[in-house]
């Protein structure tokens, strides 16, 4: 009987009519709304407290239902807001407004493969959602991330438009193989391939994969932390998953969205360097220091140099102003949405152009997406979402590779831009290869060159979920996902020094397909075994084919780049041109890269009495990158959550102030397995060439190891964490506690040449990493009156990494890209690795370093032939501690949001600096450098004396590369408003009378303050991109890279 | 619901237990062993692969010998052309030093080669000769390779009183094998000897232009007499000059032949320029001057004047002065200015003069040692100059043999720098210019990655000995 009424009452709930009312009854009406924007809300429920009787509410928020007379209470429930009890008004009319939820336990979390109540989430998952992401003027949606979850360390690149960020979740435990996490866009793992194209890592910007996703499709962001919630992902869970939930049509009414922003941007910092004359003065100095008498007449810039006197007579170029501007930005959302009994769509559009404050440097991005759902039977649903993206990135070159890097190298203050004759001015005999013809100068690089990134990425899903019987769910899906990254680019003859008068360039054309097939199926089945049991089980498979596929075409005679397509003239005819298809149809198709999945997993979770919640789960993965008897892998995780609250004993201390307590404790192994496809293969030179006949026989030799015996890395992990709310959800707070160990770390090493494999490297299962941390997160409601609210997020994750092997490589063999950060045991990921500056001695003003056993010296002992020589670790690059303290005020309709975020206990390497302190070539000179260097005998100073011969005892004499020291190290700590933010919410009665459901304007600021004691510039910077260990070990190295951005907007979103 | 419970289990147990096809994705261009190596004849082109190496300009193709004479007094540094060759020349090499890298690479990857080769030898069922066959060659090159690496990555045998000095990294499994340590210099030779005399027992005394049982045998001569070790260096090379296969050229035409493609009857074991492939030898033929020399390597004028003192000495003819600038002589290597030659890696002429050093040393056989002297000198002077009485001392010859031995094998095989050590070692004094034989800088520094590939491997003391 009971069954059959809730069976009635669900129906009803699905079908939207309320149940006839009883006898002596009143009837009560009402509206319920969001407490936010006054909008409403249809669907909610609406209960009269005690009786069995409710209603949903209508698309208009509205309600009307007759309840029994002695109702004196509602109880109003919306998914995503907290519940509330409503006294009914004398009248019968009774006005609900909802907040939202910060914490609900009937709230739903996404979860691998489906959703989960909260009460019965047994993992640590950070859920973000679409209002902390939406409108934040990131460079792209995971930057928005940053101090907005514990334990998720967000540092983005650089301040160039769409350029990435390196997000690691509780710490790294990869070293040769990327440690992003696994994104997954509703349901779909998505390509983030950031590293491999080269030709965009030599202008200094490497791939961002996510740039071209719109933050405001995503209705949640949902970050899977430990194993018990990452383990359904097996191989691919280690580093995390990042599952993010697009939106979708909801509430009977169709509904219109708008949204608007537009700003100014600029550069967090200016790093800071001396102008012409100061640089001139310590130029002669150095020369004087040096031996010599006189005044310079060799400077660097032209050929036979400048004089001395010359160069002051220059008028002086300010490069860095010439590099930059005021970037203009601007970004507008379109969609219209409605969910209906039989079915529902969301449809968004999406325009974005973003100007970085570097000149000629933009991010263009254009997106639709359709997400549809449709109830074909009462038990059957088709899904289809469609996604389309277009992002669009202007480049130029960059940091290493000139442009704004070039005013901080150099580009020094006395060149000129053009000579007296009109043409521009270029630095002759100095550093040519180091930035092409363009000879120093930014402007001219800038003029004649072209460089462009346009990537497209279509997504189509197709989805049935069915339900033959009540609570089994069967679903299956088929994803595809197609991006297309075009990069363009064009030097023409006057960047490359070609014969005058040529107008013959030359360009690169390479094209990228990535291609991504998913197939899953699920079957999820609630079984309440009892009234205080309930299980949920899900069994599912999961088969995934992904390659990448590259066509370079290069020609060398280009009228302009090779995006438009009359710009081309074919090398070996001259004078013709010809279509740039059939340079396309000319270029092989090159397979860079594919890969296979097959994977079946399930998942049980148990719900006892509401107490106590197990769940265990495991994943088979079979991948096709591996090899034999190492395809399959087998994830397994288990965990428990304890509602302490619940116990009797517990109630029993009637502790007024909690609300609930919740223990977890899980344990699971998960995996990764981004190598190479082709990493353990073995091969031999079979083709019998030429070079291989001896005695006129062809012959055959090997030419790599392979390695049959690779396997994923594979993390144990344990977690455990306390969950509290207090005061009535005035306080939550989560208190969690992690160690993972990851093993059989893939290695890319070089290979001994007694192995008989010259310059090879090889991929090798030989390292350990540990990470070990605490995170804490708490959520408070501080102040809630009528008219103000004062809510409060604090966030910190303290995270311990350390390598613990590395086999029988030393840390040279696994470098961090190009500097010097390595991987050395015992120490953490990315560890400085050089030699320590000791100060300077006041006789001579020569640098003192300490050697390796710490004794003072003047003669280092050099890196040479594979030796350590003396440098040693002095610090990591990894943060300690890292978070975010969000406070939200609201004053009536006046919101004030301010998000801070931090990172404590790292070091930055500056690895530009040993070319801005004291050697002086051609580089510019920090100016922090004046005024704390060596000048005569006795002088107690920070830097040594200016020389250009160099310091006798560098490694290699005269060569100032390899000048580096501890000198370079610098504190990473920061503490940064990442986000100001003042809104007006219209209100209810001004929207009604615009005919409007909810309106609000704001003003927000992107990274506002910095604090840092880092002289240099911004230490949140991310240089290198060469490959995965580069971003692994080196996401706190920097060299030229341009600061991080500072914005400033004015936003609209209004709902019709 | 039972059944609900029951029927679960079994499926789970299925699905996570069921594999169908492999996930096989397999790279183009790669070829994995087991397809690549499928009979006798993939086995024996894998071993001779390790010719091709050989053959490399890296190593026996010019980097051995070029490298090995930078490091003697014979050398003018005047024109000398690259940072590598002044690193070398200067006894400063380091893990940096270019041209030195293959003399390091190219022994192992043959070492390797031979490894896999062997390790697939069981596919050669033709016959058990030919197996020997193949396995011979594969010891030979394997001895070959380890003698090379030995002598120019460590101190020269009888540095240490017990040679357990480091030598070289010993690896004879074609597995990947991290970590290894150099094994000791006296280690490293036992290996050499044994593989050597394991080629010798297993080779055939002919075998066309592949290593035969006289080339294994004259190899250990040649190591044996590198050891000091007089007896086995005699006794071998006497059983390769007493066989019938070659004979002492006394033709005038001996300065042309030794580096020809004409027969060689001297030669014992050669890397044969392979017809199609044009000029090999690229490191020995190599002339950044452009006035055909050879070697890009001057000697030095003192160096010929003093040995070539005798203007009727044939031998001068591999070395001509040329003026390279006007009023300056230069004087080049022309050893190997053929278009096309062969080129023989162990011969007659450097046995016979083991043999008589040996002899001497020994004070037996001097007879033997005189005639070997003599026949060298009659061939070089056309009898311009008087051939050595029989009553001549141990001494005497020594001595003889030795001016002789400088001016028949320079410029090859290395053989003066290994000459310079081999004496040192022995307890003579031996010095270059200022330097001892056994100066730190004389052996070259492995390429830095094999430091920095494995943390148990001993680099080369560095050592800039002031030449």
């Amino acid at each position: 009987m009971i069954l059959k009424r809730l069976l009635v009452a669900l129906m009803a709930l699905m079908l939207g009519i309320s149940l006839p009312a009883m006898a002596q009854d009143k009837l009560v009406t009402g509206k319920v709304t969001d407490a936010k924007d006054g909008s409403a809300l249809p669907g909610a429920t609406v209960r009269a407290k005690g009786t069995k009787n409710f209603t949903q509410t209508g698309v208009d928020g509205t309600f009307k239902f007759k309840v029994p007379a002695a109702t004196t209470t509602l109880l109003i429930s919306y998914s995503g807001y907290a519940d509330m009890e409503m006294a009914v008004a004398a009248n019968g009319e009774t006005n609900a407004a909802l907040q939202v939820s910060s914490s609900n336990l009937n709230e739903v979390v996404v979860v691998g493969y489906g959703t989960q109540r909260k009460k019965d989430v047994t993992a640590s998952i950070s859920k973000i959602s679409a209002d902390k992401i939406a409108g934040v003027p990131a460079p792209s949606f995971e930057s928005a991330l940053a101090g907005k979850a514990a334990g998720v360390q967000v540092t983005t690149s650089s301040g160039l438009a769409g350029s990435s960020a390196v997000i690691r979740i509780r710490g790294i435990n990869s070293i040769s193989v990327g440690g992003d996490p696994l994104y997954v866009i509703d349901g779909l793992p998505i390509d983030v391939t950031y590293t491999g194209n080269s030709l965009r890592n030599t202008l200094g910007q490497d791939r961002n994969p996510l740039s071209n996703l719109n933050p405001n499709d995503i209705e949640s962001v949902e970050i899977l932390k430990d194993a018990a919630a990452a383990g359904i992902y097996g191989s691919r869970g280690a580093n995390g998953v990042v599952l993010i939930t697009t939106k979708r049509g909801k509430g009977g009414k169709l509904r219109h969205n708008f949204t608007a922003r537009a700003g100014v941007s600029g550069p967090t910092v200016k790093p800071r360097f001396v102008n012409k004359d100061t640089w001139l003065a310590i130029r002669q100095e150095a020369w004087e220091n040096d031996g010599n008498t006189g005044l310079q007449q060799n400077l660097p810039g032209k050929a036979g140099g400048f004089s001395l006197t010359d160069a002051q007579n220059n008028p002086g170029t300010d490069w860095w102003d010439l590099a930059t501007r005021t970037g203009f930005s601007q970004e507008y959302n379109y969609s219209v949405s409605q969910g209906k009994d039989k079915y529902n769509y969301y449809v968004g559009g999406t325009y974005s152009n973003e100007e970085s404050y570097v000149v000629g440097n933009s991010f263009r991005r254009i997106g639709i997406r359709g997400n549809f759902d449709y109830k074909v039977l009462k038990n059957l649903t088709l899904s289809t979402n469609l996604s389309f993206n277009n992002g669009l990135n202007r480049l130029l070159n960059n940091a290493w590779n000139g442009g704004l890097g070039l005013a901080m190298s150099t580009g020094l203050p006395y060149y000129p831009i053009y000579n007296a004759d009109g043409s521009y001015f270029r630095t002759d005999g100095y550093r040519t290869t180091w930035d092409f013809g363009a000879g120093n100068n930014l402007v001219a690089q800038r003029e004649n060159s072209d460089f462009r990134n346009r990537e497209n990425r279509f997504i189509a899903a197709f989805s049935a979920k069915y339900t033959p019987i009540k609570n089994l769910d069967i679903s299956a899906s088929i994803s595809s996902e197609r991006t297309k990254s075009l990069f363009n680019a064009y030097r023409n003859a006057y960047y490359l020094n070609r014969t005058p008068n040529t107008r013959l360039g030359n360009a690169n054309n390479n094209l990228s397909t990535f291609k991504n097939e998913n197939y899953n199926f699920t079957a999820n089945y609630i079984w309440e075994a009892s009234k205080n049991s309930r299980f949920t089980f899900l069994v599912g498979g999961e088969y995934q084919d992904q390659s990448t596929i590259a066509q370079n075409g290069y020609v060398d005679s280009a009228y302009g780049p090779l995006y438009k397509k009359d710009n081309v003239k074919d090398y070996s005819i001259p004078g013709r041109s010809i279509n740039v298809d059939s340079i396309l149809t000319r270029t092989p198709e090159v397979t860079e890269y594919a890969r296979k999945f097959r994977s079946v997993f399930a998942r049980v979770n148990y719900n006892l009495m509401n107490k106590y919640v197990f769940q265990a789960s495991l994943r088979r993965d079979e991948s096709s990158v591996f090899r034999e008897n190492n395809q399959v892998g087998y994830f397994p995780t288990a965990s428990l959550a304890w509602t302490v609250s619940q116990e009797n004993w517990f109630k029993s201390l009637n502790l007024k102030a909690v609300d609930n307590v919740k223990l977890r404790v899980g344990w699971g192994l998960t995996g990764t397995s981004n190598i190479d496809w082709n990493a353990g293969f073995p091969s031999y030179d079979t083709s019998r060439g030429p070079g291989s006949v001896y005695n006129g026989n062809p012959t055959i030799f090997q030419t790599r190891f392979g390695n049959r015996d690779l396997k994923w890395e594979t993390s144990d992990n344990i977690d455990i964490a306390l969950e509290a709310t207090l005061f009535k959800n005035r306080i939550n707070f989560e208190i969690g506690y992690y160690h993972k160990k990851s093993s059989d770390l893939l290695l890319s090493l070089p290979v001994s040449i007694y192995q008989g494999f010259a310059s090879e490297r090889q991929w090798r299962n030989t390292s350990s990493i540990i990470n070990e941390g605490f995170e804490f997160n708490v959520n408070t409601v501080n102040i809630k009156t009528k008219n103000f609210s004062w809510n409060t997020n604090f966030n910190i994750a303290y995270n311990y990494n350390q390598v613990l092997d590395i086999g029988t490589v030393t840390p040279d063999a696994i470098s961090g890209g190009t500097n010097e950060t390595r991987i050395v045991p015992g120490y953490p990921v990315g560890t400085i690795f050089t030699v320590r500056y000791f100060g300077v001695d006041p006789a001579d003003g020569l640098p003192i370093f300490l050697d390796a056993t710490g004794k003072q010296t003047k003669t280092l002992n050099a890196p040479v032939d594979g030796r350590l020589g003396d440098r040693v670790p002095v610090g990591s690059t990894l943060p300690i501690y890292n978070g975010g303290f969000t406070n939200t005020f609201r004053y009536k309709n006046i919101e004030l949001n301010t998000v801070f975020t931090y990172q404590l206990g790292g070091k930055i390497w500056d690895n530009s600096g040993k070319r801005n302190l004291g050697w002086i070539t051609d580089w510019n000179i920090y100016s922090d450098y004046v005024g704390n260097y060596w000048r005569k005998p006795g002088d107690i100073a920070k830097y040594p004396r200016p020389t250009i011969a160099g310091y006798p005892q560098t490694f290699e004499p005269g060569n100032p590369w390899l000048h580096n020291s501890s000198i370079q190290v610098h504190n990473s700590d920061y503490l940064r408003l990442r986000e100001l933010t003042l809104s007006y919410y219209l209100p209810s009665e001004v929207c009604k009378k615009l005919k409007l459901a909810s309106a609000k304007i704001y003003a927000t600021g992107f990274n506002v303050l910095l604090f840092t004691t880092y002289p240099v510039g911004d230490p949140e910077s991310g240089r290198d991109g060469e490959d995965p260990t580069a971003r692994n070990a080196s996401a706190n190295a920097n060299f030229l890279n341009p600061p991080l951005q500072r914005s400033f907007n004015f936003g609209l979103n209004i709902g019709f | 619901m039972k059944m609900h419970k029951i029927s679960i289990i079994p499926i789970l147990a299925l699905l996570f237990a069921t594999s169908c096809n492999k996930l096989e994705l397999k790279p183009p261009g790669l070829v994995p062993a087991e397809l690549a190596i499928k009979n006798e004849k993939d086995v024996a082109d894998v071993l001779f692969s390790s010719y091709t190496v050989l053959r490399d300009g890296g190593y026996w193709g010019g980097g051995l010998q070029r490298n090995s004479e930078l490091m003697t007094e014979l050398i003018d540094p005047e024109n000398l052309v690259g940072q590598s060759s002044f690193s070398v020349y200067n006894f400063a090499t380091t893990g940096n030093t270019g041209d030195i890298a293959g003399l390091c690479e190219k022994p192992y990857v043959i070492i390797q080669r031979c490894n896999v080769a062997l390790d697939n030898i069981n596919l050669v069922t033709s016959s058990t000769a030919q197996k020997n066959n193949y396995l011979g060659q594969a010891y030979f090159l394997r001895g070959l390779a380890y003698f090379d690496l030995v002598k120019m990555f460590a101190q020269p045998f009888g540095f240490t009183t017990n040679n357990t000095h480091p030598g070289v990294v010993i690896k004879n499994t074609s597995l990947f094998e991290a970590g290894l340590s150099r094994s000791s210099v006296n280690d490293v030779y036992n290996t050499i000897i044994s593989e050597l005399k394991k080629a010798d027992s297993l080779l055939p005394t002919s075998n066309g232009v592949y290593a035969n049982r006289w080339a294994a045998k004259a190899m250990l001569a040649r190591v044996y007499f590198q050891m000091n070790d007089f007896t086995n260096a005699y006794n071998y090379a006497n059983d390769v000059i007493s066989a019938t296969a070659f004979t002492f050229n006394t033709n005038a035409n001996f300065v042309t032949n030794r580096f020809s493609t004409a027969t060689n009857t001297e030669a014992i074991f050669s890397i044969i320029n392979e017809p199609t492939l044009g000029a090999a030898f690229g490191g020995l033929r190599n002339d950044a001057n452009n006035i055909n020399f050879s070697m890009n390597l001057n000697i030095l004028k003192t160096a010929y004047d003093a040995g070539f003192v005798n203007t009727n000495d044939r031998r001068r003819a591999w070395y001509k002065d040329s003026v390279l600038n006007p009023g300056k002589s230069i004087y080049g290597v022309r050893k190997y200015n053929s278009p096309i030659f062969n080129l023989p890696v162990i011969h007659l002429t450097e046995l016979k003069l083991i043999r008589a050093e040996s002899a001497a040393e020994r004070n037996t056989n001097l007879t033997v040692a005189i005639g070997d002297i003599n026949d060298i000198t009659n061939r070089a002077y056309a009898g311009a100059v008087a051939p050595l009485p029989g009553t001549a001392t141990a001494a005497v010859i020594r001595t003889l043999v030795r001016a002789e031995r400088i001016k028949e094998m320079m410029f090859e095989s290395g053989d003066r720098l290994q000459q310079i050590k081999r004496i040192g070692a022995k307890g003579e004094t031996s010095i270059i210019g200022n330097v001892n034989w056994n100066c730190a800088g004389m052996v070259l520094q492995f390429p830095a990655v094999e430091a920095i590939s494995n943390s148990n491997f001993v680099q080369n003391p560095t050592g800039s000995c002031g030449r």
